[in-house]
C-alpha cells in the first residue's frame, strides 16, 4: 500500500492535468484495496463494476452506456446458437457499421467520442476472442468476458497492449497474490519512470529537421525519434502494471528493446504482445498454409514467403489500428517503406540466424562470458540500434523527401559529432554488455520454487524498495520547482516535464499556423494527436470561420479584408475596421491635431487571437490612456492595431513600411515573440518554394548566399537559411528603426510573452532584444508579466496558447506600467510617473 | 503399425532439440519439464522446424493453435499432444 500511495503521488505531481488518468489512478488504488480483501469469486465481478465505472468517470454516463451497450452486442453475437462462420459474419457486419460511425460517414452527434474508445476495447481483442472460441483455448464465462473488453485502463489509453484471451485467462492468479500486485507496482513504476523521461526526450532532445547541421546532428535525430518510443513502452508498463493489482499477472509487454542484438532479437523484444498476437493470427497459420500450398519449395523459402506475408498484415493491422484510433488512414511511403524493410531485414536475419547461429544454451553461465563474446554482443547491439534508429527516423518523417534532405549534412564531421556519436554507442555497447542479453522470463515465472524461497528477500523486499525509491527520486526534484529561486533553470525543466505540454517547436507549429497542417502534423506527432483529439469541437484553436482573413499569393500570406467578421469556434467573432484592421473604427488616415498616435505591428497576439473586439491589450491600453487623460499634452491617444495573425519579423516590417508609417504615428510599437527566428527562417522558405518575390533585395542576396532556389527541399532549405536568422532579424529591425527616423516615429521594441509557453531556452530571446538594442529601440519588456500567475488559467483555450481576455488585461497593466517607467515615453503620458499607482518598477531584461 | 508411445515421443523430440537447437550440450539437463519457448531455447522459426519434423517422424499433423506455448514450452507437453495425436 506504501509503494502504490508514493506511486499515487507520482501520478499526481506529474500527471496533474490529465485529469481522466488521476481518476483512474485514484479509482485503480481504491479498487485494489476493496478487491484484495473480497472473496475470490467476488473480485473478477468487482473489477467488472470498476471497469464500468471507469468509462463512466471518463467518457460520461451516456457515451459510457453507448460503449458498454455496443460491446455487449458484440459480445453477444459471439455466443449466439449459430454456426461459428456466421457468427463472425454478423460480428464484420457490426464492425463494418461501425467503421461507418468512425469516418464520419454516419453522423453520429454526441457519441462520436464513443467509436475510438470502443474500437481500441474491440477492434483486436475480438479477433482473439474468436480464435480462441474457435479453437477452444480458453474457457469462457460471463464475468470474465465483461473483465477482458472492458479493462479499466483502457478508457484513458485508446493504443493499448494486445492482450491475449487465452493469456490472460490462464494467468489470473497464477501464482501468489502478493507477488502478482508487488510485479504490477514495479511495473507501475518502471512505466511512469519511461512516461517521464519520454517527456525530457520530447521537450529538450528533440531537433527539428531544419536543424539538422552535421553527422552528430543527424545521428541524435535519429536517435530521439527512436527515444520518442518511451512514450508506447510506458504506457503499456503502466497499463499492465495496473492489470497485475486485479490478479492478472501478464506478462511483460517490451524487455529492454533499446539493446537488441539482432532483427529477430529486436523483435522479440520490442511490443511483445503485438508479436505474440501477429504470429498466433498470421504467421503460424499463413506459414501452416504457406507449407501445404508451396510443397516442393525449400522450407527457407516457404518461411521467407511468411514473414513477408505476416508484415504485410502488420502493416495493413497498423493502419486498421490508426484508422480507430484517428479516424484518418495511415498510408504513406515513410510507413510502407519502413514495414517493407524491416521485413526483410527480419527475414533474412530469420535465416541467417538459423543457417549459422544454430547454438542456444540451456544456461546462460558466467563462465561462459568472454571477452570475444562480450564484445561480439556490443557490436550486434550497436549495430541494430543505429539501424532501427535509422528506419524509425524515417517511419516518423513526414515524407521521404524530407528524411532525405537531412542526410547531405552527414558529411560535416567535427570533434563534438565524433564525441557524440561515439558517446551513444559506447553507451549501448556497454548497456548490452552489462544487461543486454535476451533471457527473458516473460510468461509465467521459470524459477524453481525452492529457488523461489531461497530468494524470498531479493523476491519480496527489493522490488519493493527499488518502487519507493524510484517514487521519491521522481517526487524530489519538485521541490526546485516550488522554489524556483534556488534554480530557475532546473525550476523551468521541472514545470516542463511535469506538465505533459508541447515543446517549443510543437507550440509554434501551432500557434503559427492555427491547424492548417495539424491534419498532417498529427500524423506523425503523437503529443499533437493527443491535443487534437482532446480538443472540443467548439475549441478557439480550431479553425474559424469568415471573409476577414484572406489568403493572398505573395509574400504575406494573408491579410484582413475591410469591414468583415471572421468567427471562431466558441462563438467569438472578430471584425475589421474600414481600413482593414484588427481594431475600432474611427481612425482617419490623416492624423487630426492634438492626437498622440501610436502605431502597433505585431502578430496574433496582438491582434487578439479568440478574444472579443474591444478586449485585446491594445485597446485597453487607449481606452486607460484616454480615460486618465488630463488634456495637458494631448486630447487624444490612439493606438492603432495593424498586426496580422501569422505575420513574422518580415512581414511586420512590411506592415510598418506600407501601411503604419502613412497613418502618420507618432510612435511605433514593434512587438517581439518568441519565435522571432523561426518565423524569418520559415517565411523565407515559404515564399522561395511558392514562386514569389521577395520583398526586399537583400533578401534575394541571402538565399542566393545560402544556395537556396525552388527547387531546394524545405528540410535543407530551412537548414540552409538558419544561420542567416539573426543577420535577417538584425536587418529588420535596423529598417525598422531607420524607417522611424526618417519619419519623425519614435521606435519601441515590444517583448511579449505567451502565457503558460516560455521556451526553456531564453539565449534566443536574449539575441532578440541585444538585436532590437543595437539597433536603438527603445525597450520594453513585458516577460515577467504572467509571473506568479495561474498561467495555464490565461491561455484562449487549453490547446491554444494565445492570451485570453484576463491576459490581455494583464499584458494591458504591463504595458501601461512600463510605459510610465520609461522616460522616453512617459513624457507623452498624460500623468507623471510618480502619480500612477502602479509604476515603479524596473523595465529589466531576461 | 503400432503408434509410438509418449515416452518414445519425448526421446525423439529430444534428440531433435539437442541435435538441431542445443549441439554440445548435456544431455542430462534437457528434461521432460525443461522450459523451452519461454527460455528462448524454441523461438518462432524453431517452432515450425520441429513441427515439420513432428509431421515427417510421425505423421501427426499439427494446427496452427497448437503452436502455442501452451503446448510447445515442454517436451513433456510436445509428448503428450502428440500422443493423444496418434491414438
Amino acid at each position: 500500500m506504501g509503494q502504490l500511495g508514493l506511486l499515487a503521488l507520482v501520478v499526481h505531481a506529474y500527471c496533474k492535468e490529465e485529469a481522466a488518468l488521476c481518476h483512474i489512478v485514484q479509482l485503480t488504488l481504491f479498487g485494489f484495496v476493496v478487491h484484495h480483501f473480497l472473496p475470490p469469486a467476488w473480485r473478477m465481478p468487482f473489477f467488472v463494476a470498476m471497469s464500468l465505472v471507469a468509462l463512466g468517470l471518463v467518457l460520461g454516463v451516456a457515451n459510457a452506456a453507448m460503449v458498454v451497450s455496443s460491446g455487449l452486442v458484440l459480445i453477444g453475437v459471439c455466443h449466439l446458437p449459430i454456426a461459428f462462420g456466421a457468427r463472425v459474419l454478423l460480428v464484420s457486419l457490426l464492425g463494418a457499421v461501425l467503421v461507418a460511425f468512425q469516418a464520419g460517414w454516419v453522423d453520429t452527434g454526441g457519441w462520436a467520442v464513443a467509436w475510438p474508445i470502443l474500437a481500441s476495447m474491440f477492434c483486436f481483442r475480438m479477433a482473439m476472442y474468436l480464435y480462441d472460441m474457435k479453437t477452444q483455448q480458453a474457457p469462457f464465462g460471463f464475468w470474465r468476458s465483461l473483465a477482458y473488453f472492458f479493462m479499466s485502463p483502457n478508457v484513458c489509453f485508446p493504443l493499448f497492449p494486445l492482450v491475449d484471451y487465452k493469456t490472460f485467462c490462464r494467468t489470473y492468479y497464477n501464482d501468489e497474490p502478493l507477488r502478482i500486485y508487488q510485479s504490477g507496482a514495479t511495473w507501475i513504476s518502471r512505466g511512469l519512470v519511461q512516461l517521464l523521461l519520454y517527456r525530457v526526450v520530447y521537450q529538450f532532445l528533440l531537433i527539428d529537421p531544419a536543424q539538422v547541421d552535421s553527422a552528430g546532428d543527424l545521428f541524435w535525430y535519429m536517435v530521439a525519434s527512436f527515444l520518442l518510443y518511451l512514450k508506447i513502452s510506458g504506457t503499456f508498463h503502466l497499463i499492465v502494471g495496473m492489470l497485475h493489482l486485479f490478479g492478472f499477472n501478464l506478462p511483460e509487454t517490451h524487455h529492454r528493446w533499446l539493446l537488441a542484438s539482432s532483427f529477430v532479437d529486436y523483435w522479440q523484444r520490442i511490443n511483445i504482445y503485438w508479436k505474440e498476437f501477429m504470429a498466433k493470427l498470421v504467421f503460424y497459420p499463413v506459414h501452416f498454409r504457406m507449407s501445404n500450398w508451396l510443397q516442393g519449395w525449400r522450407a527457407s523459402s516457404v518461411l521467407m514467403v511468411s514473414v513477408l506475408v505476416s508484415f504485410f498484415f502488420t502493416w495493413l493491422l497498423h493502419s486498421y489500428q490508426w484508422f480507430w484510433i484517428r479516424g484518418t488512414y495511415l498510408l504513406s511511403w515513410p510507413d510502407a517503406l519502413f514495414w517493407s524493410i524491416l521485413a526483410v531485414l527480419l527475414a533474412v536475419n530469420m535465416l541467417w540466424q538459423e543457417k549459422f547461429v544454430k547454438r542456444r544454451r540451456l544456461k546462460q553461465a558466467a563462465n561462459q562470458r568472454t571477452l570475444k563474446s562480450e564484445l561480439s554482443l556490443a557490436g550486434r547491439t550497436v549495430l541494430t540500434f543505429v539501424a532501427i534508429c535509422v528506419l524509425w527516423s524515417l517511419w516518423g518523417a513526414e515524407s521521404v523527401g524530407d528524411w532525405l534532405a537531412m542526410w547531405p549534412q552527414a558529411t560535416r564531421v567535427g570533434p563534438r559529432d565524433v564525441g557524440l556519436i561515439g558517446g551513444v554507442l559506447l553507451a549501448v555497447g556497454l548497456g548490452a554488455v552489462a544487461m543486454g542479453r535476451s533471457h527473458r522470463e516473460w510468461t509465467e515465472k521459470v524459477k524453481a520454487p525452492a529457488k523461489q524461497e531461497e530468494d524470498a528477500w531479493a523476491q519480496r523486499w527489493w522490488p519493493g524498495v527499488v518502487v519507493a525509491g524510484s517514487c521519491l527520486l521522481l517526487l524530489a526534484p519538485l521541490k526546485y520547482e516550488v522554489r524556483s529561486h534556488i534554480n530557475p533553470q532546473l525550476a523551468s525543466v521541472m514545470t516542463s516535464v511535469r506538465m505533459n505540454k508541447l515543446n517549443r517547436r510543437d507550440t509554434a507549429m501551432l500557434n503559427r499556423g492555427y491547424y492548417e497542417d495539424l491534419t498532417e502534423a498529427k500524423r506523425f506527432n503523437p503529443q499533437l494527436f493527443e491535443l487534437y483529439t482532446k480538443m472540443p469541437a467548439n475549441d478557439v484553436g480550431r479553425q474559424g470561420t469568415g471573409e476577414a482573413i484572406k489568403r493572398v499569393p505573395d509574400f504575406r500570406r494573408k491579410v484582413l479584408v475591410p469591414s468583415k467578421t471572421y468567427r471562431f469556434q466558441n462563438g467569438v467573432e472578430i471584425r475589421t475596421n474600414a481600413h482593414g484592421l484588427r481594431d475600432r473604427e474611427g481612425y482617419d488616415l490623416r492624423k487630426p491635431d492634438g492626437v498622440l498616435r501610436i502605431a502597433v505591428v505585431g502578430s496574433s497576439e496582438v491582434m487578439g487571437w479568440g478574444v472579443p473586439d474591444g478586449e485585446t491589450f491594445e485597446n485597453l491600453v487607449e481606452d486607460r490612456l484616454n480615460a486618465q487623460n488630463d488634456g495637458s499634452k494631448f486630447e487624444r491617444y490612439e493606438l492603432i492595431n495593424f498586426s496580422v495573425t501569422g505575420y513574422g519579423p518580415i512581414e511586420k516590417l512590411m506592415m510598418a513600411e506600407q501601411r503604419a508609417l502613412g497613418f502618420d504615428p507618432d510612435v511605433l510599437f514593434y512587438v517581439a515573440n518568441n519565435s522571432e527566428y523561426q518565423w524569418v527562417t520559415e517565411r523565407m522558405v515559404e515564399g522561395v518554394q511558392a514562386g514569389w518575390k521577395l520583398p526586399y533585395d537583400v533578401l534575394d542576396e541571402l538565399i542566393h548566399e545560402a544556395k537556396v532556389d525552388r527547387t531546394t527541399h524545405k528540410v535543407l532549405a530551412q537548414g540552409r537559411l538558419k544561420p542567416y536568422a539573426p543577420q535577417v532579424l538584425s536587418w529588420v529591425y535596423q529598417r525598422v528603426a531607420t524607417l522611424c527616423r526618417e519619419h519623425e516615429v519614435y521606435p519601441v521594441w515590444v517583448y511579449v510573452p505567451q502565457p503558460d509557453g516560455e521556451p526553456f531556452d531564453r539565449g534566443e530571446i536574449r539575441a532578440f532584444f541585444e538585436e532590437a538594442r543595437k539597433s536603438q529601440f527603445t525597450i520594453l519588456d513585458l516577460s515577467d508579466a504572467f509571473k506568479g500567475m495561474d498561467q495555464a488559467s490565461m491561455r484562449v483555450s487549453k490547446t491554444d496558447g494565445h492570451p485570453n481576455v484576463e491576459a490581455h488585461r494583464v499584458l494591458a497593466d504591463c504595458l501601461y506600467r512600463k510605459i510610465q517607467a520609461e522616460p522616453q515615453l512617459s513624457r507623452y503620458l498624460p500623468i507623471a510617473p510618480s502619480a500612477a499607482s502602479t509604476a515603479g518598477r524596473e523595465v529589466d531584461n531576461p | 503399425m503400432v503408434a509410438p508411445n509418449q515416452d518414445e515421443i519425448a526421446r525423439g523430440i529430444k534428440e531433435f532439440i539437442l541435435r538441431e537447437f542445443l549441439p554440445g550440450e548435456n544431455p542430462d539437463e534437457l528434461t521432460a519439464t525443461t522450459p523451452l519457448v519461454t527460455a528462448g531455447i524454441l523461438d518462432s522459426v524453431g517452432t515450425l522446424k520441429l513441427v515439420m519434423y513432428i509431421e515427417e517422424k510421425w505423421g501427426a499433423r499439427l494446427s496452427a493453435h497448437e503452436t502455442d506455448v501452451e503446448y510447445m514450452n515442454t517436451i513433456g507437453n510436445i509428448a503428450k499432444l502428440i500422443s493423444n495425436k496418434l491414438k
